[in-house]
């Protein structure tokens, strides 16, 4: 028995008048007990592949069953026998992560018994036991994701739906997470389809399905995706295979043409910072200092104190202890003047979705105080270098992911910062985008723009100049990437640098 | 002034972009102005009569004939006895009873009121008063044809501004005060809750622009929101419901707009002080149901306690609801309204800087 | 329907309640305030009128006349000699009214022929025409007694107080089920209608949309779960907060108002509970259809909320309205509802009245249920 079976599915979304081809002519099997990966850049179709296999959507054409029924007239029985974890999940955020866990237990009819053994271990795996009592709402980015999957989880279906399951989620957590769920596979037969934008992920994964504009493109082992490097390289690994399957090369790896020189001036110092949420410390005392032309990475675990570090950076909060100082000048005192010289680009793009790409841009140009001319200049080198031409007069929240991240981009350049604050910039992104991504912030940091960003995805760190790695509110390691290496034990790699450092600190 | 521009700009287009949006807020305020205009009104008609006579004479059918003729009325076959009248009123059968004494003709010819009973129907108590108010009329105006020698008395009244009682002279200017109240209170209360909730607030924080600017950005929009909702609904009590215009049209329309700014100011301090959408609306609701009952428009402003009238002073639906009307039906000046504008411009000031004053400090702590 | 994943759900639903306090604060808060305006400060009854009154020339008739009007509540008197002094009055707004007494009023009064004369400012009709009739009806008693003195040529009979207590009760008709005429007994039907309708449809109808707007239905609609059981979770807690809406609405307007509630105990809860429903059903049929909270509540307010406040025959006869408009009143539910909550607590058990008004409504319930419960698929389709 098939436990999905998709035959010829196409789905179509009428925009206006406008037709939109979401997924066209899609075939596949999934058999019991694999684990599928599902790739593809943002707007290939993915989430809308998950949804029509719920029940959620109706396909326009074609067939979809899911453990033997039809995603159409028996989406009841589907949904009452899957697990599906889309990608806003549904935490109610005025209750607390053991309620929200319980409550997805209930209504999954997990029996209590069932419940005690499991909650630990999810709680365990998630990390969040300590924070059982704490509202949903109050959880960081990551630590939300880490919840939400642990609802997901709650009842071992035999088949999971699990839309983006670690966006956001770091390493650690994402590397515990799979062992689990290799586990649940293992001891109970349990099928999984994720999608994910980790490539390290996919690699591990039994197949690998790949979707781009709608289309089915590869339905292979991840051997097979990694092999199609070979051409181009002795030892692909399986980023360059996908890159080659939807670009047809590898490209070559992002140099800085204009590396930062010893004597730049320093435009941001940060000195003793301290931020206390009650008796919560989650900034303490830390200190660095970022460099014109200079990319520093500030990276953590969920819930080290990055985004707090972050937030009081641009003067989003204020800090309880210590000074910060932006081009020289004191932020406690002088916020106002500031701003003008940063840009920042949050999580989750704060854009005025129901504006279009232009009045985004134009409403954030004149929010900076651009004068006609100007704003109308530097709306124009937004469009051209970020790409956004096309798609000038569409709506913000109608744009892919990726284009999102563009118009945000754009719109916190618009008035020249000299400092730029990326958030998470490139959670979600396939390695196309952001290699694309990295290549533009490159250029921007050659141009001497000062750049600090926060990053799950390691490989990015090699991009970084300087790198601050957060624990618990505390800087535990920092430098350049083989400073970081050598701190670590010679690790391997940035990445198993990462995490010795971070589990030598663990409690 | 080119950032106000700007931000007004973009706050309209965030208004009026969604189409949905676009007919909410303007089909049903103009529905409601329609529908309302025709519904409210406190004129009485065909309210069902029963007369339980006693008398049984020529005169008393004269008077029950006064009462056929009017076309407030609608008689009734006779009621049998005082259980009868019971019965019928309690299954709202008839609304009002008449019970004509035995003594009637003698009443007539030696006093001008005879002692008839008059019942009301209790439970609703506008229309009670208003039936009692005509039927009090019928009979004195026949109590007074029946005067003995020759003794004429002839009260006459002279309605002004409005001869023939048009309850929708009234009620329809009143109601559109309510609907514009409604809208731009909303409308802002929204506007920043929604702003936190999508997480654009951050953004714009980080940039130079002034919490006033952004108040009044928001503000405006809604003003000309409101100025539009206005404009049409003055078209439709204008020339459908043809209600006449005595006073200047810009006094009119200084008092339209001194309204809604103190419904802006009102709107974007419940805004700033709820910490989402929920609580906004909410809040709005919360504000504008003792606002409507306290407005003048359900009981008279006059019939309240003292302080209760004083307090409503606060209460801009209260100026708007008496001020709007009157500006169409009597030709009045600026110096007839200046409390109106002293109170609604009040409002406006205080609950603004309120809002500005909350705003900049939420905008500096995070 | 699974009793126990029902119950889990109305157990979220009832934390999330609690959590955030805001909605139980106005739930319980509202139906306080409104009673309180409502029984202390709203009142169909006119006094203290301004009330201009000029009297050319001064004698005995004029004086007891004028007295009349003094001594009575309804009016606050404001005496001129000119008739243009009496007209500037009302145009001032310092008048409501003005009561023109002719020249040579003692005259034209022995003489059998006298012309009184009221200008009044009707920019407000109905409270013109009831002041208009009081006006009216101290003249005419007033005059009656003159005339009577005259008459009989008794002197002063008519500035007796019992007389002056005689005619101002003329001006009362006797009001069945609520003898005293206090409006609060007329206007509490109608608060507890708007506070039910705001907890019922405005209320629901935006937290089911504040859960299509931040995506929690999506996780949700893939469980077991029915959407039926998702709809009846919601509308259960909201349905307990109008209660208790009803509960504080009953005791205060009984125990502080002195409303009489004259139907058995259980007719009230009975009755409101089928309206409430059928408000919760309408608040989920509108945020399934918008899913937008801002929208949701502006269809809520001028759908149900408006309508209730002024097509429900609280505030307006329903009868005195075009022919086309009592049509569209047969499809505001709350119509029926009021209906049925004066006659409940101001009669008492008339069980057609009650039978017929409960039976509209469960009709309207049903309508409702049916359409919130097709319009709300667990999908994301449309």
């Amino acid at each position: 028995m098939n436990i999905i079976e998709c035959r010829n599915l196409s789905k179509q979304f009428k925009e206006g008048r406008q037709k939109i081809e979401a997924l066209s002519d899609i075939s596949f099997d999934v058999y019991p007990g694999q684990i599928v990966a599902l790739l593809g850049p943002d707007g290939a179709g993915k989430t809308t592949l998950m949804r029509l296999l719920c029940g959620l959507l109706s396909p326009t054409s074609g067939s979809a069953h899911v453990l033997n029924w039809n995603s159409v007239r028996q989406a009841g029985k589907i949904q009452s026998h899957i697990g599906y974890m889309p990608q806003k999940f549904g935490l109610y955020e005025n209750m607390t992560v053991g309620e929200n866990l319980t409550l997805y237990a209930r209504l999954h009819a997990v029996s209590s018994k069932e419940s005690r053994e499991r909650f630990p271990q999810l709680l365990e795996m998630t990390n969040l036991a300590a924070f059982t009592d704490r509202m949903a709402g109050n959880l960081s980015g990551g630590m939300k994701q880490k919840l939400a999957l642990a609802c997901a989880l709650v009842s071992r279906p035999e088949l999971m739906l699990l839309d983006e399951p670690t966006v956001g989620v770091d390493i650690l957590s994402r590397r515990e997470l799979w062992h689990i769920l290799r586990e649940i596979v293992r001891s109970e037969g349990t099928t999984i389809l994720a999608s994910t934008s980790y490539m390290d992920e996919a690699d591990f994964s039994d197949r690998t399905l790949v979707l781009f504009d709608g289309k089915l493109i590869a339905d292979s082992t991840p051997e097979e995706i990694r092999n199609r490097a070979l051409p181009f390289t002795s030892q692909p690994t399986f980023e360059q295979g996908f890159q080659v399957l939807l670009t047809g090369s590898v490209p070559p790896p992002l140099e800085r043409q204009n590396p930062v020189r010893k004597e730049a001036s320093i435009v941001i110092r940060v000195d003793n910072l301290v931020k206390r949420f009650g008796s919560f410390t989650a900034v303490d005392h830390v200190s660095f200092e970022v460099r014109q032309g200079e990319i520093f990475g500030l990276l953590g675990a969920n819930g080290a104190g990055k985004t707090t570090t972050f937030r009081a950076l641009c003067g989003l909060s204020s800090s309880d202890d210590g000074r910060i100082e932006i081009a020289g000048l004191d932020l406690a005192q002088k916020t106002k003047s500031v701003w003008n010289r940063i840009g920042f680009v949050a999580q989750k793009f704060s854009l005025y979705s129901d504006l279009t790409v232009r009045q985004n841009m134009e409403f954030f140009g004149g929010a900076y105080g651009l004068r006609v001319s100007a704003r109308q200049n530097r709306i124009q080198w937004g469009m051209k270098t970020f790409n956004l031409e096309p798609y000038a007069d569409r709506e913000a929240g109608k744009l892919s992911m990726g284009y999102k991240r563009r118009l945000a981009m754009a719109c916190s350049l618009l008035h020249e910062p000299s400092i730029l604050f990326l958030d998470e910039a490139t959670s979600g992104a396939d390695p196309i985008a952001r290699y694309e991504f990295w290549k533009l912030i490159m250029e921007l940091a050659d141009s001497g723009v000062a750049i600090v960003v926060t990053t799950h995805f390691l490989d990015e760190a090699r991009f970084c100049d300087r790198i601050l790695i957060m624990q618990d509110g505390v800087a535990v390691a920092s430098g350049n990437g083989e400073e970081i290496i050598r701190q670590a034990g010679n690790a391997p790699n940035l990445e198993e640098a990462f995490v010795r450092i971070i589990q030598e600190k663990k409690p | 002034m080119g950032r106000l521009f700007i931000l007004l700009k973009k706050e309209l287009i965030q208004l009026i972009k969604n189409p949905k949006m676009r007919i909410t807020l303007f089909v049903p305020p103009i529905m409601q102005l329609l529908i309302l205009g025709y519904a409210a009104t406190l004129e009485l008609k065909k309210v069902n009569l029963g007369i339980l006579d006693f008398s049984r004479s020529a005169e008393s059918r004269e008077l029950i004939a006064e009462f056929s003729g009017s076309p407030i009325f609608n008689v009734h076959p006779p009621l049998e006895n005082q259980n009868d009248l019971a019965q019928q009123i309690n299954e709202r059968g008839i609304q009002v009873a008449i019970v004509i004494p035995n003594s009637f003709i003698r009443d007539i010819y030696n006093k001008t009121r005879p002692d008839i009973q008059i019942i009301v129907d209790g439970r609703s108590a506008n229309s009670a008063g208003l039936a009692n108010a005509y039927i009090q009329n019928i009979i004195s105006d026949y109590a007074m044809s029946k005067s003995p020698n020759d003794y004429r008395l002839q009260i006459t009244s002279r309605a002004w501004y409005n001869p023939n009682y048009q309850a929708r002279f009234f009620m329809a200017p009143a109601v559109l005060a309510m609907i514009a109240l409604i809208d731009v209170m909303l409308i802002n209360a929204l506007s920043i809750s929604k702003e936190r909730e999508e997480g654009t607030f951050d953004q714009l924080r980080l940039t130079p622009v002034s919490s006033l600017e952004l108040l009044a950005a928001k503000g405006f929009s809604s003003i000309m929101i409101g100025v539009c909702q206005l404009s049409v609904g003055l078209l439709v009590i204008r020339f459908w419901f043809l209600v006449p215009m005595r006073s200047s049209f810009l006094l009119l329309a200084l008092l339209l707009i001194s309204f809604l700014f103190a419904a802006m100011g009102l709107g974007l301090l419940i805004s700033v002080l709820s910490r989402n959408l929920q609580q906004a609306i909410l809040a709005t609701f919360g504000v504008i149901l003792p606002f409507s009952m306290l407005s003048g428009l359900p009981t008279p402003v006059e019939s309240m306690p003292k302080v209760l009238q004083m307090i409503t002073i606060v209460n801009p639906l209260r100026h708007g609801v008496s001020g709007i009307p009157q500006c169409f039906l009597e030709g009045l000046t600026f110096y007839d309204l200046r409390f109106s504008f002293i109170f609604l411009w009040s409002i406006a000031a205080v609950s603004f800087i309120m809002a500005w004053f909350y705003f900049r400090r939420q905008r500096q702590c995070g | 329907m699974n009793f126990s994943r029902l119950a889990t759900l109305i157990v979220k639903e009832g934390k999330q309640l609690l959590r955030d306090p805001f909605s139980i604060i106005l739930g319980i808060l509202l139906p306080i305030i409104m009673l309180l305006i409502c029984g202390f400060g709203m009142s169909t009854d006119i006094r203290n009128i301004p009330l201009a009154i000029v009297i050319p020339e001064t004698s005995k008739y004029t004086t007891q006349l004028v007295a009349r009007f003094v001594a009575s509540d309804y009016f606050d008197v404001i005496l001129t000699h000119s008739s243009a002094e009496g007209e500037r009055l009302v145009k001032n707004h310092q008048a409501d009214a003005c009561l023109f007494l002719p020249q040579k009023f003692t005259q034209k009064l022995h003489g059998g022929n006298l012309q009184i004369m009221i200008a009044i400012n009707a920019s407000n009709p109905s409270l013109a025409y009831t002041k208009e009739s009081y006006i009216k009806a101290v003249l005419l008693s007033g005059l009656n007694s003159d005339q009577t003195e005259l008459l009989s040529g008794g002197t002063n009979a008519f500035l007796s107080e019992s007389s002056l207590a005689g005619s101002i009760l003329d001006l009362k008709p006797r009001l069945w089920f609520n003898d005293a005429n206090v409006s609060a007994f007329t206007l509490i039907p109608g608060i507890i209608v708007i506070i039910m309708v705001v907890v019922g449809a405005l209320l629901t109808s935006m937290v089911m949309a504040r859960e299509y707007e931040q995506g929690n239905l999506e996780s949700m609609f893939v469980t077991p779960m029915r959407s039926s059981e998702i709809l009846l979770a919601k509308m259960i807690n909201n349905y307990l907060l109008g209660m208790i809406g009803l509960g504080i609405s009953l005791l205060m307007a009984h125990f502080v108002f002195y409303v009489p509630i004259r139907a058995s105990w259980y007719v009230i809860p009975l009755g409101s509970s089928v309206f409430l429903i059928m408000a919760l059903c309408m608040g989920l049929l509108i945020s399934s259809l918008t899913k937008n909270q801002f929208i949701a509540v502006e269809i809520a307010a001028f759908t149900t909320f408006l309508p209730s406040f002024l097509l429900s025959g609280f505030l307006f006869e329903i009868k005195s309205m075009p022919i086309l408009l009592q049509w569209i009143t047969v499809f505001v539910p709350a119509r029926y509802y009021v209906d049925f909550l004066q006659t409940a607590f101001l009669v008492g058990n008339v069980w057609p009245n009650i039978i017929k008004n409960i039976g509209i409504l469960l009709v309207f319930a049903a309508v409702f249920m049916f359409l919130a419960k097709i319009k709300n698929p667990k999908n994301l389709e449309g």
